[in-house]
């Protein structure tokens, strides 16, 4: 399947916009994005190792929510990871 | 909502006309915060605390009504800091009553409801959200914080900041509570264009040796910031829909009375197209602003970005800069005098850029939200 992040999130993957992962759930496309590139963990989690809120998530563009991560992907899917941040 | 204009008249605004509005070209050419004792009375008045739970003191109305209030106190106000300075206090009053455990909301919050205290968000840092350079340092069971908040309105009067700092011990953003007197912060006043009463300062703390419950969120504050934000684009519009209603209400009465060329301004066709279009402005402007502010009653409420919030405080303060522009445009050298205002409205409304999400950065999000949503169904949609 295809992982898709933008703005922000792109430095933390060496602006590689999408990532081809191999995954059964959101969840472990998110695992197999971070084992790639190990600066977005602290991006994309928190300090108790959940996915922070501010990260909306969309597989085919249907937004999941926070209980989304269990949800399953097949090889066609596409999950988007939209970072909407304002302020700094 | 005529019932809520209603209330406003009959309780705030013989206030604001007799004790906020003689001050405003002077605090705003001096650049002098909205005073002490004015906060004090609007607490007293049950204005400051309006959307405070009843619980707390305060007056319990919820964010909708809130903004209706905020809206005809814009167009009673002359001084655009007033409202805006309210409904922060308010907003950050609530997010630590929500966040802190009782002992702390007992301590802070309720001297912030009976305004005998102010509060302020501390959030901007200089660089982008993942990359702050404040600091908690953990030290037995307290922590040192190290940090340089540059723009935080309101902070000049402020006496208790909601900032975001990095966690060293888990390099996340945590959300702390510093308070003015704590040893080690400084605050100094910042020179702003507009809003120019609302006390802009810049918050400094070294060495900041707090105990662990003023941390009022451990981790995420990244996210604790982006929720705040959303609700603060929705409310901070409201106040500038009420100024813009004012203006034109006001350019339409003084074209009535400049006479050109043996006749009333306001009969020439090209000066009724200004008015025309001024209005036009304000009408869809609130309308927006509306929907969001709806969306607080029926919208999810966990939503870090919320795509109508985002417009409304967009649509607004281009409306609201298109309205004071047309007002100088039409009025020409009396509008540009200082006493009719609409120059300090203008600065007034282009710190709108800049508040709650920069209108550059919410054309971002908003595009790219609709790509997430939108743009990929579309593709989904095509390949069945």
């Amino acid at each position: 399947m295809k992982v898709i992040l933008s703005g922000t999130l792109l430095r933390f993957v060496g602006y590689e916009r999408e990532i081809e992962v191999e995954a059964r759930t959101v969840g472990e496309a998110i695992n197999a994005v971070e084992a790639r590139h190990d600066a977005l963990r602290n991006v994309l989690r928190d300090g108790s190792g959940a996915v922070r809120t501010t990260h909306q998530l969309f597989v085919n563009g249907e937004q999941v929510g926070r209980n989304g991560l269990e949800r399953p992907v097949g090889r066609a899917d596409v999950l988007e990871v939209l970072t909407a941040i304002a302020g700094g | 909502m005529a019932e809520i204009a209603e209330d406003v008249r009959e309780r705030f605004a013989g206030f604001v006309r007799e004790e906020v509005n003689p001050g405003a070209i002077e605090r705003d050419v001096e650049g002098i915060g909205i005073p002490r004792t004015v906060l004090r009375k609007s607490a007293e008045l049950g204005l400051l605390n309006y959307s405070i739970p009843r619980a707390l003191g305060g007056g319990g109305a919820d964010l909708f009504r809130w903004g209706v209030v905020l809206e005809e106190l814009g167009y009673h106000c002359e001084d655009g800091s007033f409202p805006l300075v309210l409904s922060l206090h308010a907003a950050v009053a609530n997010a630590i009553h929500q966040a802190a455990s009782p002992a702390v909301a007992e301590r802070v919050v309720a001297p912030l409801v009976r305004g005998e205290r102010f509060a302020c968000f501390a959030y901007s840092d200089g660089t982008d959200a993942f990359s702050f350079r404040s600091t908690a340092k953990k030290k037995g069971d307290r922590y040192l914080l190290d940090g340089d908040k540059q723009m935080v309105t309101g902070g000049l009067e402020g006496d208790v900041f909601m900032t975001y700092v990095r966690r060293e011990d888990n390099d996340d953003l945590a959300v702390f509570l510093i308070e003015r007197d704590d040893p080690g912060v400084t605050i100094e006043p910042v020179e702003v264009s507009g809003f120019r009463a609302a006390g802009m300062a810049r918050l400094r703390f070294e060495g900041v040796e707090l105990s662990e419950e003023r941390m009022l969120v451990p981790f995420d504050g990244i996210s604790h910031a982006q929720l705040f934000l959303n609700d603060r684009r929705g409310l901070l519009v409201c106040g500038l829909l009420g100024r813009m209603r004012a203006i034109v209400e006001d350019v339409a009465v003084s074209v009535g009375q400049t006479m050109r060329y043996g006749r009333p301004l306001s009969e020439l066709t090209s000066v009724q197209a200004t008015l025309g279009r001024m209005h036009v402005a304000v009408e869809t402007a609130r309308a927006m602003a509306h929907r969001a502010l709806h969306g607080f009653r029926h919208a999810d409420r966990s939503s870090v970005f919320d795509p109508d919030m985002a417009v409304a405080k967009y649509y607004v303060i281009e409306q609201a800069i298109t309205v004071a522009t047309s007002a100088l445009r039409v009025t020409g050298g009396c509008g540009y005098m200082r006493h009719s205002n609409y120059e300090r409205y203008l600065r007034d409304f282009h710190g709108g850029i800049a508040g709650g999400g920069a209108q550059d950065i919410l054309e971002v999000n908003l595009g790219a939200y609709l790509s997430s949503m939108l743009g990929r169904r579309h593709c989904r949609e095509l390949n069945q």
